[in-house]
Order: C-alpha cells, then sequence, then structure tokens
C-alpha cells in the first residue's frame, strides 16, 4: 500500500479516547487536545505575524 | 478485533484503488490485492494491516468514532470565538434576472441609511474586540454603492476594525470601484457566478442593463480585480443544459488565467429546477473540469480540511445576516423572507444571544463518509426539499477517480 498523505492526529486521540472511555473522560482528552489545538494555531498565527 | 473506520471512502482511481478517511484525512493507494484483503479484513501480512492501522483506515471494534467525533464538534465549537460575521445587503435589487434565483420573489428595495446605525449599534453589542467580518451581499450590492461607502464610513468613525468579502454578478465593476474595493470597503475576497461561456451567460444573467458584450467585459473585470490584488472565487453554476459550455468556459479561463494565483474556481450545482444533475453526474463533470484545469481546484484544500464542526454560519455565535427591512436572520439563504428572522434591527438586541442548534445533521448524515466534511450541509437546502450536500464530496470523489 503507498501512502500518499499520513493521517492527522486525530488518529491517535480516537483511538485512545474512544475504546471504552466514558462520556466524561472522553470529552475531557478531546477538550485538552482542542486546547493544544488552539494554542498551536495561536502560535502558527503569531510566527506568521513576526 | 478490527473494524473498517465509518470516515474511510474507496475509489477505483486510474492505478488501483485509493482509500481515503475523511476524519483523519489519510490517502493512500491499493493494488487490487490490497483492497481484496482490506475489503474481507483478512491480511496476509501484520505489516499490511498495520499500515492501514496507522492510516486510521483500520480501528479497534470498540472504538466508537462517530461518539468522539460528536464530543470534538460540540467542545471545539463552544471554545472557537471567531470574530462577529455580518452579512448586510445595501440592497435587494439586483440588475440580473437569473432564472434560478432564490431571492426571485422576496421584498426588492435598498437598505436605509438610518439602518447603518443601528447595524454598528447592533455589532457593538457583539464581542467586536477583534473586529468585525463584512459580507456584502444583495441583491447585487454595487447597485448601492452610497450606502456602502457610509457604512464604512461608520465603522471607521466608530474605531471597529472590519475586513470583508463581497458576492456579487461583477457587471458593476470598474477600475473605481476596485479602488473603493480595496480602500474604503476592505474587500480582499469576491465570489462571481459565471453561469456559462459567452452566449450561454449572456443568456442565463439575462442582464437588464448590460448589452452582449457583457461576457468580455466581465473578462476583463476579472483581470481588474485580480491586477487590483482582489481574489476573485469564480463559481460556476452548473446544470444539465450547460455542462458544455461550462467545460469551454473552463477552457477560456485556463488559457487567460493559468498563473493568476489570485483566481481560483468551484462548482456549484444548480438544485430545485429538472435540469439538476444525479449525484453520479456531478462526479464525472468535475472530472471533466478537472481534466481541463485541476490547477484552480485547489485540492488540497479539500483533502487536508479539518473535521467541520458546524455546517455553516448557520450554527456560529455572532454570525448574522440584515436584509433591507432591517430584519435579521441567522441564515443568508432566508433574507428577505421576514417570517425567518430571529429579530428586526428596531427592536433590543436580545435575540442575538440565543443558543443555536445544529443544522441538518439529517439520520443519513450519521452513516455518510463525508460527515467531517460537511457536518450535515445546508439546512435551508434540506428544508427546500433539495440535495444539502456541499460540494467537498463531489471534489473528492472526482479526484479520487482521477488519480
Amino acid at each position: 500500500m503507498d501512502t500518499i498523505i499520513s493521517a492527522n492526529d486525530l488518529v491517535g486521540l480516537v483511538s485512545e479516547v474512544g475504546k471504552g472511555s466514558s462520556p466524561e473522560v472522553c470529552e475531557k482528552k478531546v477538550g485538552d487536545m482542542i486546547e493544544s489545538q488552539i494554542v498551536k494555531e495561536k502560535e502558527t498565527q503569531n510566527a506568521q505575524k513576526v | 478485533m478490527l473494524k473498517k473506520s465509518r470516515f474511510n471512502y474507496v475509489a477505483k482511481g486510474v492505478d488501483g484503488y485509493l482509500i481515503y478517511n475523511n476524519l483523519y484525512n489519510s490517502l493512500s493507494r491499493m493494488s487490487d490485492d490490497e483492497y481484496v484483503q482490506y475489503k474481507a479484513l483478512n491480511f496476509q501480512s501484520e505489516d499490511l494491516q498495520s499500515q492501514f492501522e496507522q492510516q486510521g483506515f483500520l480501528v479497534d471494534e470498540d472504538v466508537n468514532e462517530i461518539g468522539v467525533f460528536n464530543a470534538y464538534s460540540k467542545l471545539k465549537s463552544q471554545r472557537m470565538n471567531p470574530v462577529p460575521s455580518i452579512t448586510v445587503t445595501p440592497t435587494m435589487e439586483c440588475n440580473a434576472r437569473c432564472f434560478y434565483c432564490y431571492e426571485d420573489g422576496v421584498r426588492h428595495g435598498r437598505m436605509k441609511k438610518e439602518y447603518a446605525e443601528r447595524i454598528v449599534d447592533f455589532i457593538k453589542t457583539l464581542d467586536a474586540s477583534r473586529g468585525v467580518f463584512i459580507t456584502w451581499f444583495g441583491g447585487e450590492p454595487l447597485m448601492n454603492q452610497e450606502w456602502m461607502d457610509y457604512f464604512a464610513d461608520l465603522l471607521r468613525a466608530e474605531e471597529i476594525k472590519f475586513s470583508a468579502f463581497m458576492i456579487s454578478n461583477g457587471s458593476k465593476i470598474n477600475e473605481n470601484v476596485v479602488k473603493k474595493m480595496k480602500e474604503d470597503w476592505n474587500i480582499s475576497s469576491i465570489q462571481i457566478t459565471f453561469d456559462g461561456d459567452c452566449d450561454e451567460y449572456v443568456k442565463r444573467k439575462n442582464y437588464m442593463d448590460q448589452d452582449e458584450s457583457v461576457f468580455l467585459q466581465m473578462i476583463q473585470r476579472i483581470k481588474m480585480l485580480s491586477d487590483g490584488g482582489i481574489s476573485v472565487q469564480i463559481r460556476l453554476n452548473i446544470d444539465k443544459k450547460n455542462v458544455e459550455s461550462i467545460l469551454s468556459l473552463v477552457k477560456r479561463l485556463q488559457q487567460l488565467f493559468y498563473s493568476s494565483e489570485k483566481i481560483s474556481y468551484y462548482p456549484a450545482f444548480l438544485t430545485g429546477n429538472a435540469d439538476f444533475l444525479t449525484e453520479r453526474e456531478k462526479v464525472d463533470v468535475i472530472k471533466a473540469i478537472m481534466a481541463v484545469d485541476e490547477n484552480k481546484f485547489h485540492i488540497n484544500n479539500y483533502l487536508y480540511k479539518p473535521p467541520k464542526v458546524s455546517a455553516c454560519y448557520y450554527n456560529q455565535k455572532n454570525a448574522f445576516s440584515i436584509d433591507v427591512s432591517g430584519n435579521v436572520f441567522i441564515c443568508e439563504r432566508a433574507l428577505g423572507h421576514n417570517e425567518k428572522a430571529v429579530g428586526n434591527l428596531n427592536q433590543n438586541f436580545d435575540f442575538a444571544f440565543k443558543e443555536r442548534e445544529l443544522s441538518g445533521l439529517r439520520p443519513e448524515c450519521q452513516n455518510c463518509p463525508f460527515l467531517p466534511k460537511c457536518h450535515g450541509g445546508c439546512k435551508a437546502s434540506y428544508e427546500g426539499n433539495d440535495i444539502p450536500c456541499y460540494i467537498d464530496k463531489y471534489i473528492i470523489k472526482a479526484y479520487l477517480e482521477s488519480i
């Protein structure tokens, strides 16, 4: 199989939190990932401004 | 035990099979033999199975992918804080008579001057500290430039920063307008619709005030905008009867604007009339357009697009459309339909802070592999018994069949 585009970060998140997690744990872990995405996006925006 | 991801889409390409995952944005090419193994979930080597897992094409059987996607959508939309987005209609009048216009039959008229002040008052009740995004729409917005000047000056006087987009038929554009777009109305990007090449364009736009030279003038206007630093998104409105003309137009655009990064186009399929294309025909039309000019499709924007956490402005807090009667809507397709307004500029603005429901998520969406690309699509189309799906799935299908 030839990989043309590699999977994004969500593939790890889904396999980690989607398996047997309670809805609360699932939401907490997804929330943490979104926070880190938002931080990354802000860092990228700031770097572009510089 | 492993199962196939519910977001996988498999297509027969020109050289083997392509598998794309709409949530993980992963794309791989399979040989015929690998496809057979994937289909049967029976792998001859651990290495091959592992590749499928790494790409997210296979997930553990007890993983609830839709549950995680729904949690992701809900939390991300709650935590995103977009700047207010206001669609204004300087006029609902238009000089074109397109047979498919969804504003046909709604009240025409021009925006009153005093509504500019009320819109600014409205914006002040939202969090505009990081600015506001204005969409100039109509009718044909350039038929009331006086109001646009007045409103833009008012925003500046109130020190409300704004950037803007315009939806226009483009027929009123000249050098002076391009200058005003950049300097006064803060427009960086414009959407202009084309319904075909030359005669077909003239016939379908059916302008009240333009002669048959309008098509060639429109080509000049696109160049003028692009040279002026404004991005032009050409919307190709397509149904069964203008496919050949659209392909002819694309060939023309490719020859004229191949090297211009400011010009792009995308197909939009007309619905609600007898000549709409079938799902299969839509994919074939896109393949035909791609064969002429793939460059302007910006395919990576679709393949790499992060999962959509809401369908459109309908779900986005701080996004409103306002018509010439001062009615406020959460869907621009409702403009002019008083009964669909959520409020009016003459009232207090409490309506602006009501929580919004998710649009479009129909039962069939729960089984669609393209759900992360559209989040249910257009609610207005669905309610009008039209196909609500966005263009993404047709473009991705066409692309996979072409590589």
